[in-house]
Order: C-alpha cells, then sequence, then structure tokens
C-alpha cells in the first residue's frame, strides 16, 4: 500500500492526538464540596460510570477516528506494489521507455483504444527534470528506437511517442529488452547513474511469458506498467483461414475458418468470405475460451491464385482488427507424381532385368487409373495431364521433378550426389518425397539424404538386415500402426482383416535414435522393425516406407490403391502446410516451380473486395532467381493483405497471377489474456528490482479508499453527533 | 459553664415567649420522680379518680369506697390516676455528617437550636430534662433535671457540642440505654447517615420494649437532597470517607434515588420500631418545626 499524499498521516496522527489533549487540558477542575452523602454519591456513581465511560470512550474514539479517516482521505491509499520509478529524486538517472504497439495493443478496453492509454502513461516519464536521460523504445516484431542511446531530447521523445501507432505484428520481447539493455548499459566501471526501465504494454501472456531481464545492468529498476486490467476483454477473432481437402477431380475443396472465442461465454458466429465476386458464409457456434473451426465445401471451378478475405460478422469486440483475415484460394491442378527408378515400365521392356510388373509398375497402377505414363526424355513445358513421370537415375530432370508434386523413390540404386542434392533441394522447396527403401543401398543413400536435407530427423536408422535374417524373415506383418492416423484411418472396422491378410517380405532392419519424434512412426513390423515413418520438417515432408513391393502382398489386395491414396493424402497436406505469413516478420517464400525466372514477374498488392489492384511496389520485397526456382525474399512485410507475383501474358497484353500468398497479424496476439503481476514478481524478475503497475481500471477499484475513508469520517462525525445528542436530551 | 445570667447562644427566650403557652407531651403513662402534669404509668390513691374495681383480699383498705360498700353491700377499690412530671433525654447526634450545611447554618447547629429549645419548654413544664450526645459512643450525657442550674448545664453541653468523624451509633445508643433508669422520652436528632442504621433501630427497639417513648427527629439538609450544579466537583466525605469525583449532572438521578431509599429505609426502620418519626428540614425554622412538632404532640 502506498499514499499519494503521506503528509497528511502525520497531519493525521496530530490531528488525532488533539482531542485527547483537549480533553485532558480543557478537563474542567473539580469544584470541592463537602458532602455528608459521599457513600450515596459513590453509589451512583459506580452505578453510573461504567455506561457514561463507555459513552465518553466511545466519543473520544469517535472524533479520534473521524479526524484520522479524513487525514488518510487526504493521503489516499493505493494498494499495490510501489512503483520504483518516481521523479523524486534529483540523482543522475537513465530511463528507459519501452512501448508496446503489437497488434493487441490496438485492443478497446472501457470505450479507450489501449494504446492511447499506453501513450499517456509513457508520456508521464518522458517528462524532463534535472540529470534525467531518457530513450524510447517502440516495441513489436523489430524493436525500434527513437535515439540508439538515451538522450535529453525529451521534445524528440514525446514527439516520436505522440506519433506511435499499433502496429499489426507481434512483440518479439527479448529482442526490445536487449535494445533496452544495451541503452542502459554502464559507460564505465564508476558509471553509477541510476538505470530504469519502464514498460508500457499490456503484458499479453503469449508474448511476455518468455521474457528474460536477466540481460540488462543488475542496478536496472524495472517498472511494468499494465494499460489492461487483470481480466482479459471479451474477444473474437479468425485466427486461421484456408482451403483444405482439394479434388482436382471435380474441382471441390473445403474451406475451413478457424474461430477463437476468447471470451466467457459462447457466440454464435457468422463468417462472410469473399473471393473475387464470389461469397461464401460459414455460420456456427464457439465455446468459450477455445477455438472452433468452421468449414463449408465450396466449388473452385477456375485454377488459379484469387485473393479472399474472411471476415467475422456483427461482431463488436475488443480488437476488430482480427476479424478480418485474408488468405488466398489455390485452386491446384491435377497432381503430378514423380517416380524415381532405375527399373523400366513393364509395358515398354524396360531395362529391368526381370520379367512382368515390377514395384514401380504396381505403384504406377495404383497412382493411375486413367493417366498415361511418359518417360522423363518428353518432358518440358507442356506436361499438363501426365500424372506419373518416371526418371532414371543419373538421366535425372531438375525442372520435371520440380513440377512434380510428390516423388515417389522406388530401387532407385546409388543415387549420386547430385541426384541426392535435388531430392534434398526439392523437400526444402514443400514437395512431399516417399522412399520405398528395400535394398541395403537404399539405406545408405537415405542417410546421405538426411544429411544433405540437414534439417530433418528421423526417430529410427534403417540398417540391412544380415543374411541369414534376410532369408528367415518371409513374412512379416503390421503389428502396431497408429488407426487413428492417415493412412489408416480411413480403414475403420475392416483394417483388422485387411492388415492381418498382409504380409512384408524383405525391407530393412531399424533401430531407434534419440533423434526425432516417435510419433512418426506410423507403422511397425513384428519383428520391430519400422515399417512407415513420415516427418517434417523445413517445408517438405518426407515419408520412408520400409517395404519391398516385389515381394509383398500388398500389391495384390483391393486396397492397395485407396492405402496409397491416403498416403499420399497425408504427405500432400503435409507438404502444403502454410504457417502463414505474418506482418512485421520476414517473408520467405518459394514461387511454384513452373516459374523459372523472376524477370518479367511484379509484385502487387491486392485487395479481394473491390477486386483492385494496386500499382506494383517497390517495397514488396525482392525476386532472387535460385537454382531449383524463384525465391521471394521481403524483409518486412507492414501491413496485413494479399500480396500476388503476375507474370505478363504478352498474348493478351496483360499481366497473369502466377503466386499470391497472404500476410495477416499474427494470431497469438487475439488472445488478449494478460500475464498475473505474481509471475513477474516472483519468476521472471531475472533477479533485477521489478514492480509491477496494475492498469488504471484497477487502480481506480483500488484507489477508491479514500472515498470509504471520507464516509468513514462523516460516519464518526454523526456518530459522534448523535450521541452528544443523545446524552443532551 | 454558663452562669445563671448568661444564656447559650441557641437558646433565644424572645422567640420562645410565643411557645411558652405549649407544653411538651406525651400520650404515654410515664414513670417520673415526682408529681407533674403527665399520667403516671402507676394508679395510686391520690389524683384523679379514674374507675372502681371490685376489692380483692390483700388490698389496702384505706382505698375502700365506704359510701359504697355502705349502699351496696358490695366492696369497691376507688382508682385514682397518678400525675407524675416527664423525663426526658435529648439525645443528640454528634457525628461529623452533622456539620454539613450552608451559611444559613449546619445540621447541628439546627440540632442545637432545637434541642435548647425544647429544653428550654420542657424545664418550663417542670419536667426533666437530660442530654446525650452520641458519637461512635455515648461522649457525653446528662442525667434528666429540672433545676434551672441543670437546665442550664444541658444547654451549655448543647452549645459546646463536638462532632466527631464517625459512621457508627449503635454503641452509644446501647450504653445510653444501659444508663436509663427510668422509663422516660428518648427524643434522637440525628440525620442517620450512618453505617450501623440496622442496629440503631435495635437499639431503640429495646427503649421502646422498656417503655420508653423513642421521638425521631431525621435532619435533612437541603443540599443532601439535591446535588449542586456544576460541570464537575469534587465531593469530600465529612467522616473520612474519601472523595468522589463526578459529574453531578451525570448521577443526579441516581443520587436522588439513593438518598430517597434512604430516607424511605431510615422511616421504615423507625415506624417498624413503634418510634415516632419525624423528618425535620433545615430549610424550615426551627421554631416553626418546634411549633408544629409540639401541636402534633398535643394532639
Amino acid at each position: 500500500m502506498t499514499f499519494l499524499h503521506p503528509w497528511a498521516i502525520w497531519l493525521g496522527l496530530i490531528g488525532a492526538m488533539l482531542p485527547i489533549m483537549v480533553h485532558f487540558l480543557t478537563r474542567p477542575k473539580p469544584v470541592r464540596v463537602p458532602s455528608s452523602t459521599v457513600r450515596f454519591l459513590r453509589e451512583a456513581v459506580r452505578q453510573r460510570r461504567a455506561r457514561h465511560r463507555l459513552r465518553d470512550f466511545f466519543l473520544l474514539m469517535l472524533r479520534c477516528l473521524a479526524i484520522l479517516a479524513f487525514a488518510f482521505a487526504i493521503a489516499r491509499p493505493q494498494w499495490g506494489a510501489k512503483p520504483l520509478v518516481v521523479d523524486g529524486t534529483e540523482a543522475d538517472t537513465l530511463r528507459v521507455v519501452l512501448l508496446d504497439t503489437s497488434q493487441s495493443m490496438a485492443a478497446t478496453e472501457g470505450g479507450i483504444r489501449v494504446i492511447e492509454r499506453a501513450k499517456s502513461k509513457a508520456a508521464g516519464y518522458l517528462a524532463y527534470r534535472p540529470g534525467l536521460k531518457a530513450g524510447l523504445i517502440l516495441a513489436g516484431a523489430r524493436p525500434e528506437s527513437v535515439f540508439e542511446q538515451t538522450s535529453t531530447n525529451f521534445e524528440a521523445l514525446r514527439d516520436s511517442l505522440d506519433r506511435a501507432t499499433v502496429r499489426p505484428e507481434g512483440l518479439d520481447v527479448n529482442a526490445a529488452v536487449e535494445k533496452a539493455a544495451r541503452m542502459l548499459a554502464a559507460e564505465s566501471d564508476d558509471d553509477k547513474r541510476v538505470r530504469e526501465l519502464v514498460i508500457v504494454s499490456d503484458f499479453q501472456r503469449n508474448n511476455w511469458a518468455k521474457v528474460d531481464f536477466s540481460i540488462l545492468p543488475e542496478t536496472t529498476k524495472i517498472q511494468l506498467d499494465a494499460v489492461v486490467g487483470a481480466k482479459a476483454p471479451d474477444n473474437l477473432a479468425i485466427l486461421d483461414a484456408a482451403v483444405d481437402e482439394q479434388n482436382p477431380t471435380d474441382r471441390t475443396a473445403r474451406l475451413k475458418v478457424r474461430i477463437g472465442n476468447y471470451a466467457s461465454t459462447a457466440r454464435k458466429v457468422q463468417v462472410e468470405v469473399n473471393s473475387g465476386d464470389k461469397t461464401w458464409h460459414l455460420e456456427g457456434l464457439c465455446p468459450p475460451g477455445r477455438e472452433t473451426v468452421l468449414s463449408e465445401s465450396i466449388d473452385l471451378r477456375r485454377q488459379g491464385w484469387f485473393p479472399a478475405t474472411a471476415r467475422l460478422v456483427d461482431v463488436d469486440d475488443a480488437l476488430a482488427e482480427d476479424n478480418v483475415r485474408h488468405f488466398v484460394l489455390h485452386a491446384k491442378r491435377q497432381p503430378v507424381y514423380g517416380l524415381l527408378t532405375r527399373r523400366g515400365s513393364a509395358k515398354e521392356g524396360g531395362r529391368s532385368r526381370r520379367r512382368g510388373p515390377n514395384s514401380g509398375d504396381f505403384l504406377e497402377c495404383a497412382l493411375l487409373s486413367d493417366a498415361v505414363s511418359t518417360d522423363s526424355s518428353k518432358l518440358g513445358g507442356s506436361q499438363q495431364g501426365k500424372r506419373v513421370v518416371r526418371f532414371r537415375p543419373g538421366e535425372l530432370n531438375p525442372k520435371g521433378m520440380a513440377g512434380c508434386e510428390m516423388i515417389f523413390i522406388d530401387h532407385p540404386g546409388k543415387l549420386a550426389k547430385k541426384e541426392i542434392d535435388e531430392i534434398a533441394g526439392l523437400l526444402r522447396r514443400r514437395r512431399a518425397v516417399c522412399y520405398l527403401i528395400s535394398e541395403p543401398i537404399d539405406a545408405t543413400n537415405l542417410k546421405r539424404l538426411l544429411a544433405a536435407a540437414g534439417d530433418i530427423q528421423l526417430p529410427v536408422e534403417f540398417l540391412p538386415p544380415d543374411q541369414k535374417m534376410r532369408s528367415a524373415r518371409t513374412a512379416r506383418m503390421w503389428e502396431f500402426l497408429q488407426k487413428d492416423e492417415q493412412p489408416f484411418s480411413v480403414f475403420g472396422d475392416t483394417l483388422g482383416p485387411f492388415v492381418d491378410s498382409l504380409r512384408f517380405p524383405g525391407g530393412l532392419n531399424s533401430q531407434a535414435t534419440n533423434s526425432g519424434v516417435e510419433r512418426d512412426i506410423l507403422a511397425k513390423y513384428d519383428d520391430d522393425s519400422a515399417s512407415l515413418v513420415v516427418t517434417t520438417a523445413g517445408n517438405g515432408t518426407l515419408a520412408v516406407w520400409n517395404i519391398d513391393l516385389d515381394r509383398s502382398n500388398l500389391v495384390k489386395s483391393k486396397m492397395f490403391p485407396l492405402f496409397l491414396d491416403e498416403l499420399i493424402g497425408r504427405l500432400l497436406r503435409n507438404g502444403s502446410t502454410d504457417d502463414g505469413y505474418v506482418c512485421g516478420e520476414a517473408l520467405v517464400a518459394h514461387l511454384p516451380s513452373r516459374i523459372e525466372t523472376g524477370a518479367g514477374l511484379k509484385l502487387v498488392a491486392s485487395q479481394s473486395k473491390k477486386n483492385q489492384e494496386t500499382k506494383t511496389d517497390a517495397k514488396l520485397g525482392q525476386l532472387q532467381d535460385e537454382r531449383l526456382g524463384v525465391l521471394w525474399h521481403w524483409d518486412t512485410p507492414t501491413s496485413p493483405g494479399v500480396y500476388e507475383a503476375k507474370k505478363e501474358d504478352k498474348t493478351k497484353q496483360e499481366y497473369k497471377t502466377c503466386f499470391a500468398l497472404a500476410v495477416n497479424q499474427p494470431a497469438e496476439e487475439s488472445r488478449l489474456d494478460r500475464l498475473g503481476a505474481d509471475v513477474f514478481t516472483e519468476r521472471l524478475t531475472g533477479g533485477r528490482q521489478l514492480a509491477f503497475q496494475p492498469a488504471d481500471t484497477e487502480e481506480n477499484k483500488k484507489d477508491e479508499a479514500w472515498t470509504i475513508l471520507a464516509v468513514l469520517c462523516l460516519l464518526c462525525v454523526f456518530g459522534e453527533w448523535g450521541m452528544l445528542l443523545m446524552r443532551a436530551t | 459553664m454558663i452562669h445563671a445570667n448568661q444564656k447559650s447562644r441557641f437558646l433565644d427566650l424572645a422567640a420562645l415567649s410565643a411557645l411558652s403557652r405549649m407544653r411538651f407531651v406525651t400520650k404515654h403513662h410515664i414513670e417520673g420522680a415526682y408529681s407533674g402534669r403527665h399520667q403516671s404509668r402507676q394508679q395510686g390513691g391520690a389524683g384523679e379518680f379514674v374507675d372502681f374495681r371490685e376489692y380483692s383480699g390483700g388490698e389496702d383498705l384505706r382505698r375502700l369506697d365506704w359510701k359504697t360498700f355502705s349502699r351496696t353491700g358490695k366492696a369497691f377499690i376507688r382508682l385514682y390516676q397518678e400525675e407524675t412530671n416527664l423525663i426526658c433525654t435529648l439525645a443528640v447526634d454528634a457525628s461529623e455528617s452533622m456539620q454539613f450545611g450552608d451559611r444559613k447554618g449546619t445540621k447541628l447547629e439546627y440540632a442545637q437550636f432545637l434541642a435548647t429549645a425544647l429544653s428550654q419548654l420542657i424545664s418550663q413544664g417542670q419536667d426533666q430534662v437530660g442530654l446525650a450526645v452520641l458519637d461512635e459512643t455515648l461522649r457525653e450525657t446528662l442525667t434528666p433535671g429540672a433545676t434551672a442550674r441543670h437546665v442550664f448545664a444541658v444547654q451549655e453541653a448543647i452549645e459546646q457540642l463536638q462532632t466527631r468523624p464517625t459512621t457508627k451509633m449503635s454503641l452509644g445508643l446501647e450504653r445510653l440505654f444501659q444508663a436509663g433508669r427510668r422509663r422516660g422520652v428518648l427524643l434522637l436528632m440525628s440525620d442517620f447517615l450512618m453505617e450501623d442504621l440496622e442496629e440503631c433501630f435495635a437499639t431503640l427497639r429495646q427503649f421502646r420494649h422498656r417503655g420508653w417513648e423513642v421521638i425521631t427527629l431525621h435532619l435533612i439538609h437541603p443540599d443532601e437532597e439535591r446535588l449542586p450544579t456544576g460541570v464537575a466537583c469534587r465531593f469530600e466525605g465529612l467522616e473520612g470517607e474519601g472523595r468522589v469525583d463526578c459529574s453531578p449532572e451525570e448521577i443526579r438521578s441516581a443520587y436522588q434515588e439513593a438518598f430517597s431509599k434512604h430516607l424511605a429505609t431510615v422511616r421504615q426502620l423507625a415506624l417498624a420500631s413503634s418510634c415516632d418519626y419525624r423528618r425535620v428540614s433545615t430549610a424550615v425554622p426551627y421554631l416553626e418545626t418546634l411549633g408544629g412538632f409540639l401541636v402534633e404532640r398535643s394532639g
């Protein structure tokens, strides 16, 4: 508890002594009266004194209490921690004010935008006083300071503060603290100036739970000024919007919108999705404190890239900015699969010495029903309609492989380093690769591929089996399956009979490693060897299927095409996982592999609702030609929206969208709940002096003590008056 | 010792002249030393004829009514009421509380005036008057007498009364009871502010039992009935009872209640002991009080 005017307490204490002093000083000098009836007097006094003394005591207490209550009311007691940063001293001080300008600061609480309240608070710390040097950091995804060092130019600091606005981005709190630490760093060992860091923020749990103050100088006093109350205001937000489960055959897809209801009550929401002239409406009930996915099946008649916007309809919540989310509708073409194998097709006689269909043929048959396979030598710019493309090691066509959505590797023999690098590059570019390992050389290839890809780690290591075991292991079975996961979940109750009938002779052994995620193993054989491992790392997805399709009876099963389809679905889903691009963070995007060069492309920001395009903006980043495609690199996307790469169609004299991406505010910013004060003061101090000042709304609540004291004072006065009146009557 | 030509300062003969025709009488049969105007307890052969009574053997034949015997043939004795003088003992409370009073006088002075006047009146009626001064014991006693010198001595003793701080009187009364040889009238003047009130009235009951007529004059000063005004007073006891600091306003009602209860108790005890009780306020002039008292007694 602190007092706004502590001097009033001393006055109150002196004042409270006054009635007692007055009582003793003005006590009437008793008149001496001889009496013959003292015993009656004594008896009367004995009867009345107890009651009268109690009344007199109460009178005195009421009088003293009234004065004390009045004094304490003037002193204005305030609950909470005492602020560390006060302007009552004349000592040389370095002060850094860190203002949170992340998206959540745009929230409205009590009819006032939080950022305005924060700016008002921060301005109070940037007032001139002798010996004070101050700095201002506007903290977002990339903190910016007005001056590199603390300064006495308070006018410039306040101007910058006035101009500060909320940015649609997250908060890199440790980068901001690090910047403050640099500004507060001691110039020499003799630098004994007082160091203060004032942070004005909403202290959103998502951002501040990982703050580390230990990088600040040890003598730094940290004051955290919250601008929102402990109870988070109600907020609804669109956290994500995307098109999923595309079916290129019938041109349908499922539109999914993820809604976060950060309120205490369930809300029925309506989402309007606009893309060009099309509008979809999604409705649903969102339980409180949870995320809900609303979905609807939509038609995608045209192929291409279309900017879209999802918007919450008729929602009045704390943060309006997250009620809109941009995304891209990408109507995909028919998938093209690549098959890397050294074996030829049975239809064309092949280079394989084996007679009859081989594992590649089985795969191709399962993948295709009506498509026509072709040789890689005939691939070029017009390979539409081809769904399976065979590649032979040593004759690898990089551009052809890059045009495939998914690559199967089966019996490739020993792969050259160049081929390994090509495949690793594909993995980095969001491609899915399924490696069917059955030969000892496949274990070597896999190791080299993992080493080349860099950030992919498998929970198991595959090894060639001993010669004895290889001959003995003729009837391996699936024993462990993750039945609830793709590709097994689709079989439901029929999975048991399907699995029991299957045998998997051949293949490799496996042994567990310390790296990787155990859950990536989707199936195991009865000899504890991993059968199917699917892992996602970086942008691509790698599936390792330990199977020899030549010897397994899986290819003869009617379920094989369905199983393969489910596996592909899983891999393509993983491969197309789009985490979304957020404002304030560097954007790196690979343009589709069909785009060979960035020359002739222009980057534009589109407005999907009005279907209007802005002019090309040089600040939208730059395109870089790389060996395997074109890379769009943008340091700081500043505002949410859909951004497109357009290529000129010379025949039609117009620019056509060849790639689009959506940039949004971070979804984490929609969850407005505040980190508790005790977490800061007990766990996150980093060994520094730290005080947490609650928000104005709470302070006002806690500052109501003076009104209670004033009422108490009045009650005491009236009580005393009443008692005196009673005594008089 | 005052001389015959010197009178007590409490004796105002001029004022008493208005009461000279009044006598201190009693309706009780008393036992006196000499013949007088008061009915004796004894029925002798002289005095005023009151009745006949049938003769019984052994009686004095001198009282036989021969005329009646001759007419009726039956022997009757003539009965006469003897008249004797009154023996009155004035008992005065000499405790310190009797010194309570104001500029007009204390209770003791009032008692002194009253006792002196009574002694004068009683002696004028050829009756004997004595004095007993009571504090914690029987401090001074003058046996009843009727001579002028004796009356002067009584009045002198009354004049020279000195109070003592005591809160008990029963012992003095008991001593007086033991010293009294003839039945007479005991006139007790006191404020009855004592601790042994019950014992005092127990002794008075003994007086009554022996045939004494006991008259209690309860002296009350007006300032005792009501407390003085003022914010704070320090009441100091006259009989070593300490002091009490208080605001009279705070305890006024309680005090009056306690004092009234005391008055009622004294009256009840007096009447229960067959004593004649009279409340005497010192605010009333003593002559007025005395006149009323004598008129009341004369019936």
